[in-house]
């Protein structure tokens, strides 16, 4: 519920996003309900098609390759979904080994310096704080 | 939202209130922008709402319900999440309308904050736009706009405003 400019990448660019961070999700194996929620709120602020979305879900069952997720994506939308993912991985509070080789080969491959991915990891700590700054404001919230 | 979230812990009809309360946020001024439609649909994403009840909810936006049945018939918790998220989706356009204000006080009111308490969450909302903003700048991908917020936040720290 921030601004973000992932609506406004071209349609293309979008899908191989999504790829990206289903990838990303399904990488462990399953996919929890956590998980799921987090990846079709991406799916909605991407504001996809129903049809893309469709599919996406079926990319979240039967993830394609890194390879062909990061094929189609430009610039900003590889720079984007570095940023979800690492958003994605390290919103439950923990980067565990495997999460952070993962997002160290997602740098490799999309060609991003490893110190960013320290960076983001420390960004996604600060926006969990935001968040319970919230809570504080909101009172008697449980 | 981005995180795990205790509009997550809602049942099915406290996600409908609460959804319901946010497309009236979006609908508030009449001017639906596609950064406010992106928020909604996030926000029915994120709680794997059916695909029919979120067409449901995308009709109220042409006829959105009267807010006092709305905020009558839920929880405490509901409008109070509504309430910080109303505030998120009107500010996403990059500024509050005079009806969006109406609302959000409105809003307030009903959850017992009084003005300085909201003007803490207004602050609330500037410090989420500058965290969004920072992640933009460590990707380097500013969107148009996002240096002019950081001079500014980082001054504003600076006068320790």
């Amino acid at each position: 519920m921030l601004p973000d400019t992932v609506h406004k990448l071209p349609l293309e660019e979008r899908t191989a996003w999504a790829k990206v961070l289903a990838f990303v999700s399904k990488v462990d194996g399953e996919v929890d309900i956590g998980e799921m929620a987090l990846f079709e709120s991406r799916m909605g602020t991407a504001l996809f098609p129903p049809k893309t979305r469709e599919r996406a879900r079926q990319w979240l069952k039967n993830p394609p390759s890194l390879r062909e997720a990061i094929d189609g994506l430009g610039r900003e939308g590889a720079r984007l979904a570095m940023r979800d993912a690492v958003l994605m991985t390290a919103a439950d509070g923990e980067v565990d080994d495997n999460e952070r080789k993962l997002l160290d080969l997602l740098a490799e491959e999309l060609n991003i310096d490893f110190e960013v991915v320290d960076d983001l990891l420390d960004w996604v700590v600060d926006g969990f704080e935001w968040m319970q700054d919230g809570y504080r404001l909101l009172k008697k919230i449980e | 939202m981005l995180f795990p979230d205790i509009s997550d812990q809602l049942d099915a009809d406290e996600r409908g209130a609460y959804v319901t309360l946010l497309v009236l946020a979006a609908a508030v001024d009449g001017r639906l922008k596609s950064e406010e439609l992106a928020a909604l649909e996030s926000v029915m994403g994120r709680m794997l709402m059916h695909p029919d009840v979120r067409a449901k909810q995308r009709m109220l936006l042409e006829s959105p319900p009267d807010i006092k049945e709305v905020l009558g018939a839920t929880t405490d918790r509901v409008r109070r999440l509504a309430l910080r998220d109303t505030l998120l989706v009107c500010a996403i356009d990059g500024e509050y309308s005079e009806e969006e204000i109406h609302l959000i006080r409105a809003l307030a009111e009903r959850c017992g904050l009084d003005d300085d308490e909201l003007a803490k969450l207004f602050d609330w909302v500037t410090e989420g736009w500058y965290w969004m903003t920072t992640g933009r700048e460590l990707c380097g991908i500013p969107m148009l706009g996002d240096m002019e917020l950081i001079k500014q936040i980082k001054e504003s720290l600076q006068r320790g405003d």
